[in-house]
């Protein structure tokens, strides 16, 4: 039977994987060849005196991490035993990993960080916050190295001038928790520091193991001024972190967290106080709209102009008598006018031009024959002129008066 | 935090009554002489505010221990302001 590479690379494969007994294995051993490729999938050798085999740790799993795998170091690892085809390698796949061979170590962390997080002293009950404002920072690091430098660097360029008290320590070896806790409690002490920040660069759990110790611990705990820690990298956490009010991942984000940026803050006061004056104006034009609408009403009920509508009134009523008046003496004119032109129609001139005359005597309408006597000097009036005359005879008709 | 906030009233408790007195005048429910004392009050807070940042004096300086363990403040040689400052423009 003649199989291809690859048939019989898978066929292991299959066979690896469903064996029981290369998954969930624990394996002890030391690191070397440690290479993390930039997928973030670490890639080593675990070997004892006698052998070694290929180890592969993905992303995620490398992720979790609780501390910072060196070579040469030994450790624990958990996973499944298994074949990359595409090599014909075989290798181990590691699920998890913790130190084995600083078993000491590790154990003390662990001993102490269970103590003291019984006692309560990481409670979050407990945790301070920063000030907005701090008008100090203590820092307690080394007076060499980078970290010092960072942070003033990120201090002052977001609050240009801020106060910075560097409290200089030995961050490792013997003697430097001591310091870094008497650091500590003199910039606590200081009542122009308002935040501290506590920490140092990268390095090994040897190297960062002064931020593990009790009394460093006991010290932040203790510390009245609010406090910081930047131990290391952002994947180391020790003791001291646990104990601070904030941890910060590097020293310069923990300046960022300590020191505000002062435009920031300037602006902020300047957009209060921008409300305080728009408020003010806009509640003075409101005050001043409803005074108006006021006095508008106030005036309305004033004497002046109470005169100003009875004077009105009276205008109205003086120019209705006015046009009423008009009106009927028009009317009366009219009416005389009708009965001039009657009286004319019916008066003696019209009549007498008719051929009728008026008889006077002595001025006296005479109006009847008998009142004439004989030689009575009678006038008789025309229309166009008069006659005057004697009464020569009168004969009065009796039946017809 | 209690022996150290009851030294001086902190920034943010003095921004903190800015926003009052910014709101309460927006509310405009008070009397104008009301008013025009907050307005005042507020003023003055916010001069006091951005006088409190431009109190910072700029400098680094190193704490040695004495004796007795007391602190005392000295000059460093770690951080030149000036040096980092030109830094920092960069």
């Amino acid at each position: 039977m003649t199989l291809t590479v690859s048939q019989l690379n898978e066929y292991v494969r299959r066979s690896f994987a469903s064996d029981p007994m290369l998954h969930n294995v624990c394996i002890t051993g030391e690191l070397s060849n440690l290479k993390r490729h930039v997928s973030g999938h670490w890639y080593f050798t675990l070997k004892d005196e006698e052998a070694a085999i290929n180890c592969a740790m993905f992303r995620t799993s490398a992720m979790g991490l609780r501390f910072r795998p060196e070579n040469g170091q030994q450790v624990r690892v958990f996973g499944s035993a298994g074949l990359y085809a595409k090599t014909g390698s075989y290798q181990f796949y590691v699920d998890s990993m913790e130190p084995d061979g600083l078993g000491d170590l590790y154990l003390r962390f662990e001993a102490l960080k269970r103590k003291l997080s019984e006692e309560g002293l990481f409670d979050a009950s407990r945790k301070k916050p920063l000030p907005l404002l701090p008008r100090g920072i203590g820092i307690a690091t080394s007076k060499t190295g980078a970290v010092v430098h960072d942070i003033t660097r990120v201090a002052w360029r977001r609050f240009p001038g801020i106060p910075l008290y560097l409290c200089p320590v030995k961050v490792q070896g013997e003697g430097a928790a001591e310091e870094i806790a008497r650091a500590i409690r003199a910039l606590d002490a200081m009542p122009e520091v308002d935040v501290i920040i506590v920490g140092r660069g990268g390095g090994s759990m040897e190297d960062l193991w002064a931020f593990n110790e009790e009394i460093v611990a006991r010290a932040i705990a203790g510390c009245q001024t609010p406090i910081v820690s930047a131990v290391g990298h952002e994947t180391d956490f020790t003791i001291a972190d646990f104990a601070a009010d904030l941890r910060a991942p590097t020293p310069s984000a923990a300046a960022e967290l300590a020191v505000p940026i002062k435009d920031a803050l300037i602006e902020d006061i300047s957009q209060l106080a921008d409300r305080l004056e728009h408020a003010m104006v806009q509640q003075l034009t409101l005050r001043r709209m409803k005074l108006q609408r006021i006095t508008q009403q106030l005036t309305a009920f004033s004497p002046e102009r109470r005169r100003e509508r009875i004077r009105s009134s009276l205008q109205t009523i003086e120019m209705r008598l006015h046009t009423a008046m008009q009106t009927a003496l028009t009317m009366k004119r009219h009416q005389l006018k009708q009965a001039a032109l009657r009286i004319s129609v019916a008066g003696p001139v019209e009549t007498m031009k008719r051929g009728y005359a008026i008889v006077t005597k002595q001025d006296e309408l005479l109006r009847s024959a008998a009142d004439a006597g004989k030689g009575d000097r009678l006038h008789i009036r025309f229309a166009d002129g008069k006659i005057q005359t004697l009464v020569e005879s009168i004969h009065v008709e009796k039946d017809e008066i | 935090m209690a022996r150290k906030s009851a030294k001086a009233p902190s920034f943010e408790e003095g921004l903190a009554q800015l926003e009052a007195i910014a709101q309460q005048m927006e509310k405009g429910e008070k009397p104008l002489d009301e008013l025009l004392k907050l307005y005042e009050e507020g003023m003055q807070l916010s001069r006091k505010l951005t006088k409190k940042l431009d109190e910072a004096e700029g400098r680094m300086q190193e704490i040695v221990l004495g004796r007795d363990g007391k602190p005392a403040a000295v000059e460093t040689d770690v951080v030149q302001q000036q040096s980092l400052l030109d830094e920092i423009n960069d």
